[in-house]
């Protein structure tokens, strides 16, 4: 596994496909849409709980809906409606729990894992999902002509798929890998009758062919530009009938109208951003008609300052460290993001096992920003309010960040005001993400503001951590190189025992809090509105699930098809 | 010979008015005019004493009984050479008045020459401070310091320059004597962001319009003097620049731009690069209007060549349009920046921010986008009510 | 005549040239690659090698590639390059090969295009999927059209009734008020007039919530009859519509007031009144009359320029218009798209001031066009 795409395909392989390097230009959008996933956990519902709409937004409109070569965020829900796992954690335990495949068994090496598939389970055309189809996926899947390249990666050491029977087939991993299940069993299986192809050219094509095994099919007629995207019950599900009759999405750019929308009855469910979200909640109307989720999963992520490892000042960890000490983030999460989220310590999910939560942040304090810059040799030698070296050099760096939201653009300027107040010579550059993404690839920056989405209960670290991932345009690039965390890295991803990896991972999540190459600013939180028309909804650990909620046969739908 | 042509410079015996000077008193008959050139004055002055009137370095400091003047030496170079330009634009005339005294019959008319003079001292000065001052910068250095001094003379409002994390706690506070016009979501006071946006406004009005005006000029004036081949590459060249959106321009050559220039600057050039065909059109229009008139025919009879004739007589009468164009265009470029800076285009200081930043709370924080609202809507009204003023003044049938 | 116009649009040729030609070369090399940018900045991509191959396939499918002629030459291709060579003689070899590479670009592109080819925007499809330039322009012209179809039509029927009202009472109150009251709205920038009727307006807002203030239908309106489409349609424009309208309006209104005033003086009128004609026949039988087909030129005039001015209105309402679509397509660098719209605001622009220039001729015997 030199990829570790698979450290975001915890949840069934969902996150990684998705990938997880969010600019902080996609902060709204992510905290916007969050988890949404819908799989065979399909409730069973009475009969009155089955009919009606459910409305919902995309602040964008997706690229494409293929199954497999689909990279934005949109095209996964609409996935996620569609297009079903071998396996799935369950959304409250964390546990496994079969989906496609009703049993399943690992080999005590960890090598081979072998899936019973679901007698009963048939796509949407009624026929019916084979070990045929799971072999024919995974051989699109790693087809190298196929745009799939960031789900390609979770297989990288798998050595292949193959058929036992109709019903059963088997995974054989090169080497023992601790995501060898979850990413086995997150591969969403598609009909191999439908999509089969000749030429990789025409798959890649497919913009608007989706069908599955899912509870909600889509046809091509149901995607109108720039208007909305239908969804439509599966009538042939082979599961628990679904509730709604159609689930529609409406594009609303912006989220100004959207929340228009929402208060003029117009939408059921909206994710806001925490600006809105402190705005609207004391509202009597929102009140009244709706309810308000606040909740974290892991596909939240976290935000970051990133430190060039390999540029000096920042190669010295101590300078790294008083940088991180000259964060004030209780006040920024306080006045800024309006207390929707928490300090992050580490890469890992706050509520996963993965997070050693006994770390504590480092503390705003300049007085000990001031002593570790000077124990690092940068002090205010010559009286000009500037912090110079030994040599006379004056410290002075570049901020960069994506030029996307004004969150972003806040934060870069009263984060950097500090470090000016200390002596420290910034300047701020935001730059469009044309531009911005060439510097990243050159690593050509001092130190930058990022975000990265979508990790997983139990996250690879590889990728980002690992030194072997720095050249290359490997997403290491701030360059962090560090025998220990390496040796770390490697001995955890091949130890299948839960409690030793763990505490393997603990280690990792100290030395990175001693060292910071990253300075953590927060992990992130999902904010939603739901109509109070829409019952069923909750919160899960791992978030919430359209699937699971009802509006009802007679609920009426306001602001839609009164006229004739 | 100059006697010989209808000229608008004053003969050897009778002082006549100067086609300047007669403009000017039509203009001084006009309230509207006045008062919009003094709101003009009013906005450069403000812009260009903003650190007096808002910010954290004080003026006078005494610690340990030693008295310092910091402010001084914290202005930037440039903040020096926009309060010297704006003092030598305050002191044309007088300038103009002795350059006439001197040199009745020059071949340039006081005004040019005037306008040289100080252009040469503007750019000495700006280059010497350049070459030899290094400003101190130091930020929150003072205000953190106030109880260690003996005596400290703030600016009026004394206020972080940037937003820090101090300034978070009091984000989004409706007007008090603190902060006379409230603050923003991030705790920055309004009046320093209105202060530092007229900035922006006057840089990119006078300097872009100026850039755009000057490209006209030298365009025009080739076009309309050369004519036939030429003027018809340089027509065509206009034209492409008229009709390329001027949307597209502008958001690829500022990503075009290296990181060092700043984004005001960047934006001060595009918008000055893309906007001159106007005054291309009009100084064209001009010379090949004087190239056929009989004065012109007769001068060259007596053997004055035309470049001279163009430069000293068509040229300064095609002035007039530009001049008045150019007012309006000031307001077309203050307009531009705010749109821009209001779709976040650009990130300069800048008035169109800020007034975007109020939208979204359009009651709760009205003291935002209002004086942002307010701030635009009277420069651009001064600068169209001048060019109303200029153009009634100089030729009242003239169709701008 | 016929010759004039001939000439005119034979000179067209070379200015669309060279529009086309100038923005192509700025957006080519314009630092950064458009496509991993987008694949970036909608996706959250993690993987940069993964990135690259879907550029690579993206860029495949839309004909575009990259063209080191040069530099191949020199330093073989980029792929097998074990770090990324230094030195001047790179940067000028690099440089030259960005500036061929755009070249032989605009000579393919220009070629597609006389072969009715416009090219493939690399962001947007159109809503039955197709991601041709021209199809997707010509789907946001109707709002765009609409909007200005609207405007046009206010700032005609308010601006000339006060225009020229202005001018048979000058001086008066009513001229005095009318000026200033015009002066002020000409003032008045668009987006602060946005953020005033947004907010106090607009549903949703914190004011009265009378008027929409996105998008130009409500959901669902393919379902009603055309009366409440309209009511509705009407309903959705009116903010925007205003911002569009009041600028242009005072505008027409002051020029209308000029040219009515200059008609007033001329000679004619001076002989009618002498003749003995009623004061009212002088005025709107004579002079209305001249002074209005000026005015419908200059109308005409203007209309290129409210296509430019929706840029601003567009981007604050989030109507997708053409305006929209220029300014999106601006930022994500999406060159066939910006190509296509330039060109097609290019000729627009040219075509309508030659019916400008033609309407003048016609309106004004006494000019004469060799």
């Amino acid at each position: 596994m030199t990829k570790a795409e698979a450290s975001g395909r915890v949840t069934s392989g969902v996150a990684g496909r998705l990938g997880r390097f969010a600019g902080l230009a996609l902060l709204a959008v992510l905290l916007a849409a969050g988890p949404c996933r819908a799989d065979v956990m399909v409730p069973a519902f009475t009969p009155e709980q089955i009919g009606g709409t459910l409305r919902g937004n995309f602040n964008a409109e997706p690229q494409t809906l293929n199954p497999l070569t689909y990279k934005d965020l949109y095209g996964r829900i609409v996935n996620e409606y569609v297009i079903e796992y071998l396996i799935d954690r369950d959304w409250d335990t964390l546990e496994f729990k079969g989906i496609l495949a009703d049993r399943w068994e690992v080999s005590p090496d960890g090598l081979t894992v072998t899936f019973h598939l679901n007698p009963k389970a048939t796509f949407s055309d009624q026929t019916p999902v084979t070990a045929d189809d799971v072999v024919f996926t995974y051989e699109t899947v790693m087809n190298p002509k196929i745009d799939c390249r960031n789900v390609a990666s979770s297989y990288e050491d798998c050595k292949a798929c193959e058929k036992v029977d109709d019903r059963t087939v088997r995974f054989i991993w090169k080497k023992p890998f601790f995501l060898s299940l979850e990413n086995s069993g997150g591969l969403g299986v598609l009909p191999k009758h439908v999509y089969q192809f000749k030429d990789p050219k025409e798959f890649n094509d497919l913009n608007d062919v989706l069908v599955g095994s899912g509870p909600y099919t889509f046809s091509k007629g149901d995607w109108k530009t720039g208007q909305h995207l239908i969804l439509r019950r599966n009538e042939h599900y082979w599961g628990n009938r679904p509730s709604f009759d159609q689930i529609v999405y409406r594009f609303i750019l912006e989220e100004q109208p959207g929340v228009q929308a929402l208060l003029a009855g117009e939408l059921d469910v909206l994710p806001v951003s925490p600006e809105w979200w402190f705005k609207l909640r004391d509202r009597e109307d929102v009140k009244s008609g709706f309810n308000l989720f606040r909740y974290s999963t892991p596909k939240n992520g976290y935000n970051y300052i990133g430190w060039n490892n390999e540029r000096p000042p920042f190669n010295d960890p101590r300078v790294r460290r008083a940088m991180t000490h000259l964060v004030w983030r209780e006040q920024i999460l306080k006045h800024m993001w309006y207390d929707v989220g928490s300090i992050a310590t580490g890469p890992f999910w706050s509520q996963s096992p993965q997070d050693d939560k006994t770390i504590k942040p480092w503390p705003f304090d300049r007085e000990a920003a001031r002593k570790l810059l000077k124990e690092a040799g940068w002090e205010d030698r010559n009286g000009d309010g500037w912090l110079e070296n030994a040599a006379g050099q004056r410290f002075e760096f570049e901020f960069c960040s994506a030029s996307g939201d004004q969150l972003t653009r806040d934060m870069v300027r009263v984060i950097g005001e500090e470090f000016r107040r200390m002596g420290i010579d910034m300047h701020v550059r935001l730059y469009e993400w044309s531009i911005f993404t060439v510097k990243l690839d050159n690593h050509d920056f001092d130190c930058i503001m990022l975000s990265w989405g979508g990790g997983g209960v139990e996250d690879d670290p590889f990728q980002i951590w690992h030194s072997s991932q720095i050249a290359d345009r490997g997403s290491n690039f701030i360059s962090y190189r560090n025998a220990e965390a390496d040796r770390i890295i490697e001995v955890a991803r091949a130890t299948l025992d839960v409690p030793k990896r763990m505490e393997l991972w603990h280690q990792l999540q100290q030395l990175l809090h001693r060292e910071q190459p990253y300075t953590f600013l927060f992990g992130r939180e999902s904010l939603r509105l739901v109509s109070k028309r829409v019952k069923g909804a909750q919160v899960h650990k791992m978030g919430m699930f359209p699937i699971e909620w009802w509006v009802g046969k007679d609920a009426a739908a306001p602001a839609e098809g009164k006229a004739p | 010979m100059s006697s010989l042509l209808p000229t608008t410079q004053s003969g050897p015996t009778v002082r006549a008015r100067s086609y300047g000077d007669i403009v000017w008193r039509q203009l001084r008959k006009r309230p509207a005019a006045m008062v919009s050139l003094g709101v003009i004055v009013l906005l450069a002055f403000v812009a260009v004493v903003a650190p007096f009137i808002a910010g954290e370095v004080p003026i006078r400091w005494v610690e340990n009984g030693e008295t310092s003047w910091p402010i001084f030496r914290y202005l930037d170079n440039l903040e020096y050479a926009g309060m010297l330009a704006f003092l030598l634009v305050l002191l044309l005339p007088v300038t103009v008045r002795l350059v006439r005294v001197r040199a009745e019959r020059a071949a340039t008319s006081p005004f040019v020459r005037a306008l040289f003079i100080h252009a040469a001292v503007w750019l000495t000065v700006t280059a010497v401070l350049i070459a030899v001052r290094t400003p101190e910068r130091r930020y929150g250095f003072f205000l953190e310091r106030v109880g260690e001094a003996q005596s400290a003379w703030f600016p009026f409002i004394p206020t972080p320059r940037h937003p820090g994390y101090e300034s978070l706690a009091h984000r989004d506070k409706a007007p008090t004597w603190r902060h006379p016009l409230g603050t923003d979501r991030l705790g920055q006071d309004i009046v320093l962001r209105i202060l530092y946006g007229a900035r922006t406004a006057m840089t990119i009005g006078f300097v872009a319009v100026g850039i755009g005006a000057s490209i006209g000029v030298v365009l025009g004036s080739i076009s309309g003097y050369f004519g036939r081949g030429i003027d018809l590459v340089l027509m065509r060249v206009a034209e492409v620049f008229m009709f390329i959106p001027q949307i597209v321009l502008i958001i690829i050559i500022l990503a075009v731009m290296p990181s060092w220039v700043p984004q005001l600057w960047a934006v001060v050039v595009v918008i000055g690069v893309t906007g001159w065909t106007g005054y291309y059109r009009y100084m064209r229009a001009e010379l090949l209007r004087v190239r056929g008139e009989d004065y012109m025919t007769a001068a060259r009879a007596l053997g004055i060549p035309t470049w001279r004739l163009l430069l000293r007589h068509a040229i300064p009468n095609g002035m007039a349009p530009i001049l008045v164009s150019a007012t309006f265009g000031i307001a077309g470029a203050v307009f531009l920046e705010a749109s821009l800076a209001f779709l976040n285009l650009v990130q300069t200081p800048s008035w169109g921010e800020l007034l975007n930043d109020g939208r979204q709370h359009i009651m709760g924080t009205w003291w935002a986008w209002g004086s942002a609202g307010a701030a635009i809507f009277v420069t651009v009204l001064v600068y169209n009510l001048l060019g109303e003023a200029v153009r009634d003044a100089i030729d009242p049938k003239l169709k701008i | 005549m016929k010759t004039y116009i001939l000439k005119r649009l034979l000179l067209m040729i070379p200015t669309l040239l060279g529009v086309t030609m100038l923005t192509y070369f700025i957006v080519r090399l314009a630092p950064g690659d458009p496509i991993e940018a987008m694949i970036r900045n909608q996706s959250g991509n993690i993987d940069p090698k993964a990135m690259k191959e879907s550029a690579d396939k993206i860029r495949e499918r839309l004909g575009l590639f990259e063209y080191h002629f040069l530099r191949d030459r020199l330093y073989g291709p980029e792929k097998e390059w074990e770090e990324k060579p230094t030195g001047a003689v790179f940067w000028v070899t690099d440089a030259a090969d960005k500036v061929a590479s755009a070249g032989v670009g605009y000579v393919q592109w220009f070629a597609r295009l006389c072969m009715g080819n416009f090219g493939e925007s690399i962001k947007y499809r159109t809503s039955s999927g197709s991601r041709n330039a021209i199809l997707l322009i010509i789907e946001r012209i109707p709002v765009t059209a609409t909007l200005n179809i609207i405007s046009e039509f206010l700032i005609f029927v308010v601006a000339i009734p006060v225009g020229f009202a202005a001018a048979r009472y000058q001086g008066r109150w009513f001229d005095r008020a009318s000026s200033f009251v015009l002066l002020v709205l000409y003032s008045i920038p668009a987006i602060l007039a946005a953020t005033v009727l947004i907010g106090f307006l607009g549903v949703g807002g914190e004011g009265l919530h009378w008027f929409p203030i996105a998008g130009l239908h409500k959901f669902g309106y393919e379902k009603m009859d055309w009366g409440a489409s309209l009511a509705d349609l009407l309903w959705h424009t009116a903010l925007p519509v205003v911002c569009l309208t009041y600028g242009g309006l005072a505008y027409m209104a002051k020029m209308g007031r000029a040219s009515l005033l200059e008609n007033l003086r001329a000679d004619y009128v001076r002989t009618a009144r002498a003749k003995g004609l009623p004061e009212g026949r002088v005025v709107y039988h004579h002079a209305l009359r001249n002074s209005l087909l000026p005015m419908i030129t200059m109308l005409v005039l203007t209309i290129p320029g409210l296509i430019g001015g929706s840029v601003i209105v567009e981007g604050i309402f989030s109507i997708q218009g053409m305006g929209l679509l220029l300014l999106e397509a601006s930022k994500a660098y999406d060159l066939a798209l910006i190509m296509t719209e330039t060109l097609l605001y290019g000729v627009l622009v040219l075509v309508f001031l030659l019916i400008g220039d033609i309407l003048y001729a016609w309106a004004d015997p006494r000019v004469r066009y060799e």
